[in-house]
């Protein structure tokens, strides 16, 4: 596998820039990480005419990544198969929190996924039941599961959660409320998730939640719950803001949710409630961990240096974004030092997918999953 | 507020609350390790604690004092040098670091061998019941092992003693009949499969009835002691002596050829008589009548062999007591002693069963000199399960022989009251005899007087209706009690015949002892009287004795009219037999002849 990453330009994309950096064979799958903007309509048109044979799929994303550099403006990541027969397949699965996808369509999904040994999937940031999705394939999968990595798109963060949704794109089609999985051919992955949070508080247990919304821990309302720790001298810090560096860290009791983040989405909204990005559920035990800029960066630089893939793709915690700040490079560079160089492209997620430390399948928030690429011997 | 001095600040609430709550929790582990180590110390069970390799963490104080290891000397050291495991011989009972690395690579609980001591530091064993089970850390790995074990030494005595009270006779602590069977079988089932030969004594003392009845009771137990001691020493270590009960004893003498088995029990015979037994200056001559049988041929059972070796030595009592008996398997009093035994256990199940019957013969006038009533002779059956019918003459003997003739007179007396007191009038005015068997067990039975006059309380019938018939054996056998019930039976206005008169002392000088009304002629003489004139002198000679003394007198087993005629001229009173009178049921013949109208010359 050969793979590269083109760092857009902002506004519409030059076709014949985009023919260049894929001369001289057009590339066999085109992913993309666009902004949602006005352009987005007019770059998906653009990389048609500049790679009508070319498989190319993507997602709204507010920042991408292209390999070390760290953008808004839309990343590419372009791939050619060594090898004939080897490749990817694309599918579009609909659906949404109100009505999630049926049955046949999860258990296909399930068979597919079972026989390629794994995939990718890139949904809607807002609109998709991408965590249900999970459950359910993890309920139909055989064990040990195979490996399942992947992102939610995002868009430019309204306060509230809107009808547009986060969209994926495949051709020249932008989707809402849907979900792409890519299940490869001939290639071989692997996943790591990057943490950088250190526990900070004794364990509780929640007693009152429903689906990403905390109502009760130990049985305290949730923002009773938050207030006796983010109350400085009589006043309640900024929030969610400030949660973004105290993230809420799962310690079991089941085993897949052993390890896994949920980012503060939105405080005392409704009111005495607590939402995250990620689901809660009654029995839960959590305690909030603590990291900041620095602490994540030391742990992306402390990534194992190991044989270095064809490609990587990076679904980065959009929480994480939120606590970097201008440090968000020096992460990013970071990984992609451990790579060796290999091309990189990814974006910060509204919540990443990955495997978790009991090898099942993990919705986290705070995180970032990093998925290694490698074509294997034909 | 900066985002820095901001997230200390979060950071300083969450460290008051952490700390806060590490404190709670060191609290609870406190309390909990207090709760924990009281428990450890307070309960009966002797726990110790080891490591991964094998090496003592922890005693608790039952621990500390089973192993005779204080917990700081022990800790360190390997579990099998502190928890010294050994069977009940005292030898290794097991390695016991491949029994902690089984239980820490199996990850379960396992229970250690059964019947296993535990040796203390001192060398005290203490008998255990242990199980070793492995311990895990919060994230489940094996740290090590806990042994938690009990002293059962005061159970296991407990159960060695009551395992021992159930095979062992208390008073001599000889092995009882159930255990000595077992060993018997064995013995049995060895010379089958292996052909060996054994040797089966039944002993049994000569004068232990005599030493209980004078000495009393303790100096009847002092001699079985004594001949426990004597047969102990005259044994080999691999033979076996049990009581069979009472007085007797069974020897069993495993892998001894026969010629040997007898040159052996002789030298125990002659050594019981070395020296008499003294029991407060009385003097007793310690003899034995020995029954001996050789196991060696296959096919005989335990209680075959037992039953032969009885036989036996019933024999060698027969014989004159105080010797030993072969037994020979074709002896026929052995065959017949087998079938008796066998009727014995008949009788014993027709009486539970109460499926004895009384029939009926009646006894016919020929004299004036005759009373008016109905006289009838009550007699017994038995009838089996399949409705098969027994006389006597198939039975009495072996209820003579094995005590149960008392039980059958009591069933007769009882029963024959009751049917008489349940008879419809006018039979008990037309009556005038019911004649009713004893046997000369109960003429010496001082309780039968008491058991009669009770039931002839309980079922009213006339005391003079009642003829009880005694041999002219039995009375003389036990002439003195039987006077003496005849007497006291007598004054109540019962009545007594002597029955078969002629066959035995057919001394006429006891008829003038014992109060008896009715003679009765042995059939014997009887049918052939017609013609041998020696019998028909018989007869008429008894008959006129006992009118002269005053007696009315029956001819018995009259069978035929030429008979009847002879005994008619000779002036016998009545006549009974087949040909007089057949036996049935007793309410059937007692019904037909009131029917017809009774006592009428025949």
């Amino acid at each position: 596998m050969r793979s590269r990453t083109v760092h857009l330009s902002p506004g519409p994309c030059p076709v014949e820039r985009l023919r260049a950096a894929s001369a001289p064979r057009d590339p066999d799958l085109v992913l993309g990480f666009l902004p949602p903007d006005e352009h987005l309509q007019g770059s998906l048109r653009a990389l048609a005419a500049a790679w009508p044979e070319s498989q190319r799929f993507g997602c709204e994303a507010v920042t991408q990544f292209a390999d070390s550099v760290v953008t808004q403006a839309g990343s590419l990541q372009l791939f050619w198969f060594e090898h004939p027969g080897h490749g990817a397949a694309i599918e579009v699965l609909s659906g949404s929190h109100e009505a999630p996808p049926g049955e046949p369509e999860v258990a296909g999904l399930a068979r597919r996924l079972e026989r390629a040994g794994g995939g990718l999937l890139l949904a809607d940031g807002v609109r998709f039941p991408a965590e249900d999705l999970l459950g359910r394939l993890a309920a139909r999968l055989p064990r040990p599961l195979p490996l399942l990595a992947g992102g939610l798109a995002s868009r430019r963060e309204p306060a509230r959660l809107d009808a547009a949704g986060a969209r994926v794109f495949y051709g020249e089609e932008v989707l809402p409320s849907a979900c792409l999985a890519l299940t490869w051919s001939g290639v071989s992955l692997r996943a790591l998730v990057v943490r950088g949070w250190n526990p900070a508080s004794p364990v509780y247990t929640v007693t009152r939640a429903a689906g990403n919304v905390l109502h009760e821990i130990d049985g305290e309302p949730a923002t009773a719950w938050y207030a006796r720790f983010f109350t400085v001298a009589g006043v309640l810090a900024p929030l969610p803001e400030t949660a973004f560096r105290f993230p809420l860290i799962l310690e079991g009791p089941a085993p897949e949710r052993q390890g896994v983040y949920r980012t503060m989405r939105a405080f005392d909204d409704p009111p005495g409630t607590v939402t995250f990005w990620g689901s809660l559920r009654n029995g839960d035990r959590v305690r909030l961990g603590m990291g900041n800029d620095v602490s994540l960066v030391r742990t992306a630089a402390g990534l194992p240096a190991g044989a270095a893939p064809e490609a990587a793709i990076l679904y980065s915690c959009i929480g994480r974004e939120a606590v970097l700040g201008g440090m968000a490079v020096d992460e990013l560079a970071a990984i992609h030092g451990a790579l060796g160089g290999a091309a990189l492209s990814g974006f910060f997620t509204y919540g990443e997918i990955g495997p978790s430390a009991s090898g099942g399948l993990a919705f986290y928030n705070q995180t970032a999953v990093l998925v290694l690429l490698q074509e294997m011997p034909a | 507020m900066n985002p820095v001095e901001l997230d200390n600040a979060v950071l300083r609430n969450l460290l008051a609350y952490t700390t806060r709550a590490y404190e709670e929790q060191m609290r609870a582990l406190a309390a909990e390790k207090e709760a924990a180590q009281v428990t450890l110390a307070s309960i009966g069970d002797g726990v110790l604690a080891s490591d991964r390799e094998g090496r003592v963490k922890y005693l608790n104080p039952v621990a500390e004092r089973l192993t005779g290891w204080s917990g700081a000397e022990a800790a360190g050291r390997l579990v099998a040098e502190v928890f010294r495991l050994t069977d009940e011989t005292g030898g290794s009972a097991g390695d016991m670091a491949a029994l902690l690395g089984r239980s820490i690579a199996d990850g379960s609980g396992l229970r250690l061998a059964e019947r296993i001591s535990l040796e203390s530091r001192d060398g005290r064993r203490y008998a255990v019941e242990s199980t070793c089970t492995p311990m895990r850390d919060a994230a489940g790995e094996t740290v090590g092992t806990v042994i938690v074990f009990q002293d059962v030494s005061n159970q296991r005595l407990l159960a060695l003693q009551l395992a021992h009270q159930a095979t062992h006779d208390e008073l001599t602590g000889l092995l009882n009949r159930q255990a000595f069977c077992a060993h018997l079988e064995r013995a049995i089932d060895e010379s089958r499969r292996e052909g060996t030969t054994h040797a089966l004594c039944y002993m049994d003392l000569d004068q232990f009835k005599l030493v209980n009845e004078t000495c009393g009771h303790p100096a009847g137990d002092e001699l079985l002691r004594r001949v426990t001691v004597l047969l102990q020493a005259g044994l080999r270590a691999e033979d076996l002596a049990a009581r069979l009960g009472g007085d007797e004893f069974g020897i069993l003498l495993p892998r001894c050829p026969f010629p040997e088995a007898e040159r052996r029990i002789a030298a125990l015979h002659r050594a019981l008589q070395v020296s008499p037994y003294v029991w407060q200056e009385k003097s007793f001559a310690v003899e034995a009548s020995i029954g001996l049988v050789p196991i060696a041929r296959p096919g005989k059972s335990a209680a075959h062999l037992l039953a032969a070796a009885d036989h036996a030595c019933y024999l060698a009592k027969e014989k004159g007591r105080n010797r030993i008996q072969v037994y020979q398997e074709d002896d026929a009093e052995f065959v017949r002693r087998h079938d008796e035994m066998n009727w014995v256990v008949r009788i014993h199940q027709t009486l539970q069963e109460n499926r004895f019957r009384l029939f009926s013969q009646e006894i016919r006038p020929l004299s004036e000199r005759a009373g008016q009533g109905l006289y009838f002779e009550v007699l017994l059956r038995m009838i089996e399960d399949d409705g098969t019918l027994h006389l006597p003459s198939d039975f009495i003997r072996a209820a003579e022989r094995y005590g149960l003739m008392r039980a059958i007179d009591r069933w007769v007396v009882r029963q024959c009251a009751e049917t008489l007191s349940a008879q419809p009038e006018p039979f008990l005015s037309s009556l005038g005899t019911c004649a009713i068997n004893l046997s000369a067990v109960s003429l010496g039975d001082d309780a039968f007087l008491d058991y009669v006059l009770e039931q002839f309380q309980r079922y009213p019938v006339p005391a003079e209706k009642i003829c009880f018939e005694i041999t002219e054996t039995a009375a003389i056998e036990n002439l003195p009690q039987a006077t003496r019930l005849l007497t006291t039976l007598s004054g109540h206005g019962f009545r007594f015949a002597l029955d078969d008169f002629g066959t035995g002392m057919s001394s006429y000088s006891y008829l003038k002892e014992i109060p008896v009304s009715i003679l009765k002629i042995d059939g014997k003489f009887i049918n052939d009287m017609v013609t041998d004139s020696l019998d028909r002198a018989m007869v008429e000679s008894i008959n006129q004795v006992g009118h002269v003394m005053g007696l009315q007198t029956v001819a018995e087993g009259v069978g035929s009219g030429a008979v009847v005629e002879r005994l008619r001229s000779l002036g016998v009173d009545y006549a009974q037999g087949y040909w007089v009178s057949p036996p049935g049921p007793i309410e059937g013949v007692w019904a037909a002849r009131v029917e017809a109208g009774g006592g009428k010359l025949f």
